[in-house]
């Protein structure tokens, strides 16, 4: 009997037996796609859509400062001296430099969760690496577990763990779309300071 | 309390790993073990590829991106990691994300029409399958590309992967029922399409 001629069933099998065939894959190939995951995980080399969004905004307000000057100063021809003469290069450099300092700021961000039978409540983000027992939040008498905390601007995903097994997301913010690992994290933006 | 670890069996002579392998390895890789991360992708990385090609239907470079964006997401969501739950259904949980997004992001499915073989790279198909199974899997597929999204990867996450209903049921977040009905409404339109196609031959 051909293969054409066996029933639905036997090709099915045959068929899904063969799907379930991984496919090889080789050494090196791991450890480019392990040592990707880890560096794309990285504090400090990893950059999302809004920092890259804070740095367009400050580039905008830097080169417009830059450009209005001189039109402001040629109300006043002596400033105008003063800059175009003294240092105008200097004076950029030097805004470019401090600009980003004072954009980048941390501000300070309240979390705040109601869980008045809880024992503990933890604050766990990728702004602490998703590391327990780095942002323990503490009770009130009102119930409600606080934490102030200081946060350069971004974007950041966030969940409570309460009593050390359970996760949470903040119910006064957005959910994040994906539900990685089961758990619907609660995502917060934190603007430039004003 | 530290979770026991059971012994690892990475014997690469071995034909299958024990069940609780991954489990082991992402303990180890949460609680910071040098190489247990790379020890878990290498574990996974065979059944991830085949997942994201067989549910996108993608390109080798696609299917790669999806697998490394699905990795990218569970080594930062690790610490989160419950040993309670089995991290196969973890992992898969995200890497079926991942194939969500793609076809959002691209509408490739709907859009390709070619054969299989065209879409998938050949490094994903096992060179000494026989051409009249070679043909098969292709129908399997194309059946498979015209149904829901939902119905499409419950059926290959329980006849491919071997994920119980239950299982599915926690990964996709509904009923164990649901599941089941998505399965069969599957696997009926691949036994059409298979019988169909047979009757054409």
């Amino acid at each position: 009997m051909t293969d054409a001629m066996k029933p639905p069933g036997d090709r099915l099998d045959a068929a899904l037996a063969a799907m379930r065939e991984p496919p090889a894959v080789h050494r090196d190939t791991v450890e480019r796609v392990a040592a990707r995951a880890v560096l794309a995980n990285e504090p400090r080399v990893r950059t999302n859509i809004w920092t890259l969004r804070a740095a367009a905004a400050m580039a905008v307000v830097v080169l417009g400062a830059a450009a209005l000057r001189p039109n402001q100063s040629s109300a006043t021809p002596d400033a105008d001296r003063a800059v175009t003469t003294v240092a105008p290069a200097a004076e950029l450099d030097r805004a470019m430099t401090i600009t980003p300092v004072i954009a980048t700021g941390a501000r300070p961000i309240v979390f705040e969760l109601n869980a008045p039978d809880a024992q503990s409540v933890q604050v766990l983000g990728d702004f602490n690496q998703w590391s327990r027992d780095v942002n323990s939040m503490a009770r009130g008498s009102d119930g409600r577990w606080r934490l102030t905390t200081m946060l350069p601007p971004g974007r950041y995903v966030y969940a409570f763990l309460v009593d050390g097994r359970r996760f949470q997301r903040d119910p006064v913010r957005d959910a994040i779309e994906d539900r990685d690992f089961g758990v619907t994290g609660s995502e917060l933006v934190v603007g430039e300071a004003p | 309390m530290p979770q026991p670890l059971r012994a690892l069996h990475l014997d690469r002579t071995t034909s299958e790993p024990p069940p609780a392998a991954a489990d082991v390895l992402a303990l180890r890789a949460r609680d910071g073990e040098a190489g247990a991360f790379t020890a878990l992708v290498e574990h996974m990385q065979p059944r991830a590829l085949r997942f994201a090609a067989q549910m996108t239907g993608a390109s080798r470079d696609d299917v790669d991106d999806i697998v490394q964006d699905a990795w990218v997401r569970t080594y930062r969501a690790l610490p989160r990691y419950d040993a309670s739950r089995s991290f196969e259904s973890w992992f898969f949980t995200i890497l079926a994300n991942c194939c969500r997004s793609l076809r959002v992001k691209l509408r490739r499915w709907q859009l390709r029409s070619q054969p299989l073989d065209d879409q998938m790279s050949a490094e994903l198909i096992d060179p000494l399958m026989a051409t009249s199974t070679r043909s098969d899997v292709a129908r399997v597929q194309r059946a498979l590309a015209t149904l829901p999204a939902m119905q499409r990867e419950t059926f290959l996450l329980h006849h491919v992967e071997g994920f119980s209903y239950e299982e599915i049921a926690e990964m996709t977040g509904v009923g164990v029922s649901a599941s089941k009905m998505r399965a069969k409404r599957a696997m009926d339109a691949v036994r059409a399409l298979l019988t169909e196609e047979q009757l054409d031959d």
